[in-house]
């Protein structure tokens, strides 16, 4: 449904190089990555709020600086600052979506706001922060799109709203020809319900890979420094060495039997990346 | 456009009353003080504010990043700010209109059409600066411009009282050059906010 292939945008301290991965009809994709990595870049030119340096982005094969309104809104989105006019009430904005959207649906947008129990009088200024992401994903669910973009939707909310939220993404998806794209540094929140993890780090694509693949794969490993060397090198992907011993990032299914290990999950990934080396 | 529209009057209507209340305020300073260029300045001001109240707000919110995903292009969103523009400046032209008729009938009909023109030019040349500035900056530029135009406007008005036009020809040419400049404002606007990342 999405396609990125070999983006690119360059800012003065910072680039994405050569970004490619694809988002499948009925599918979750998760975006992972620490703060400033270049989730929201990649994001906010796949919405065309942000215009590429090189590379294409395809919405069902055409690209997306080409594609007509109604097109575009065929992809909805939650911003990570909503973007929605503080001044207005629920009610306001349904007034003002309904000449904005195409496709707006105001008895979804009820019966969403009922559900998620919003007040439609109260101004968006004076919601909380969880109340103000909820309004934004109610509004991303008002009109017939196919594919829901997300840029850290669940970022500083408690645990109840953000389960609330995964189970709206849920429901979303559960319909045939929809996908998501979810970007979030909350990692169990995409351990939850991706089926794709895309993992950036600083500006490029480290891996794009099936999350269920991609957590029996690895698995982190407790050494010393004479078992380290004594390993396959080719089984190591990261070390992480501390103050009170090594952990190894390393494939499973080259690491001899003997090893005891945990299983790897995406905050361990990051980590590994970020702060581990190379041997 | 008219989601836009509205968003905006929701954002801006305690600006906007206050706005009327003193467009009407100064038409009636006019009438006391037998003179309606009080009301052509309040016209000029409202036209040129309005817009970027509006525009402040959008930015305080991320707007235009939710209206770039939207999928609603360059030309509609600036359009509809200067149609907002210009729709204080048909307020402000009431006020004036009423002064004018109350006061100045027996002005030059050329001395009638400068100020309405003035009303539609304020919103032209702020603008552009405003969409390419943002509103901080923005506002200092704009600051900067009126000190242009008005030397530059001081520097002409000899030459104007010794050129013989007539007043149809000059209110045609000012009609026309208004229309212009209106029109050649949103095509640099546009330009610039499709070069606009949020």
């Amino acid at each position: 449904m999405l396609t990125i292939k070999g983006l690119y945008k360059h800012y003065q301290n910072f680039s994405i190089e050569n970004a490619s991965f694809d988002v499948p009809d009925g599918t979750v994709v998760g975006l992972i990555g620490e703060n400033g990595a270049g989730k929201s870049t990649i994001i906010k030119s796949v919405l065309g709020a942000v215009r590429p340096d090189g590379g294409e982005i395809l919405f069902d094969g055409k690209p997306t600086d080409g594609l007509s309104k109604a097109e575009r809104q065929q992809i909805s989105f939650v911003l990570d600052d909503t973007g929605l006019p503080a001044e207005l009430n629920l009610s306001m904005l349904d007034k003002v979506l309904a000449g904005v959207f195409e496709k707006w649906d105001r008895a979804k947008f009820r019966s969403l706001l009922q559900k998620l129990d919003l007040p439609d009088k109260k101004r968006l200024k004076d919601f909380s922060k969880g109340m103000k992401m909820k309004a934004a994903i109610a509004v991303a669910l008002s009109y017939e799109s196919r594919l829901l973009i997300l840029d850290e939707p669940t970022s500083g909310l408690d645990p109840v709203v953000r389960d609330e939220i995964l189970e709206m993404l849920y429901d979303y998806n559960r319909e045939s020809g929809r996908a998501v794209l979810i970007s979030s540094h909350i990692t169990t929140d995409l351990e939850k319900i991706c089926d794709y993890i895309v993992y950036i780090h600083r500006g490029r694509i480290v891996f794009d890979m099936e999350k269920d693949e991609l957590l029996h794969a690895y698995a982190v490993y407790g050494t010393d420094e004479r078992q380290l060397a004594e390993l396959d090198k080719t089984a190591v992907v990261k070390v992480l060495r501390r103050d009170y011993g090594t952990e190894v990032l390393a494939v499973r299914d080259k690491m001899p039997q003997s090893f005891t290990y945990r299983p790897v999950t995406l905050d361990d990934i990051m980590l590994f990346y970020s702060k581990g080396e190379n041997i | 456009m008219r989601g836009l529209l509205i968003k905006d009057f929701y954002n801006i209507w305690k600006q906007g009353l206050w706005y009327a209340a003193m467009i009407a305020m100064f038409c009636g300073i006019s009438v006391i003080a037998e003179n309606p260029a009080f009301s052509a300045t309040i016209g000029i001001l409202a036209s040129a504010s309005v817009p970027l109240t509006a525009i402040a707000y959008e930015e305080k919110d991320g707007w235009q990043k939710f209206a770039a995903a939207g999928g609603l292009s360059a030309g509609t969103v600036v359009a509809e700010k200067y149609l907002l523009g210009i729709l204080f400046s048909f307020l402000g032209a009431v006020g004036y209109c009423i002064a004018f008729a109350v006061v100045g009938a027996e002005t030059a009909a050329a001395e009638f059409a400068a100020p309405l023109c003035m009303q539609l030019f304020a919103p032209a040349a702020v603008l552009p600066l405003i969409f390419r500035f943002g509103i901080e900056k923005g506002r200092t530029y704009m600051i900067a411009l009126v000190v242009v135009f008005m030397l530059v406007f001081i520097g002409l008005m000899p030459l104007v009282g010794k050129a013989e036009i007539s007043q149809p020809t000059f209110i045609a040419c000012l009609s026309c050059a208004t229309v212009v400049i209106l029109a050649v404002s949103y095509k640099i606007s546009v330009a610039i906010y499709r070069k606009k990342e949020f």
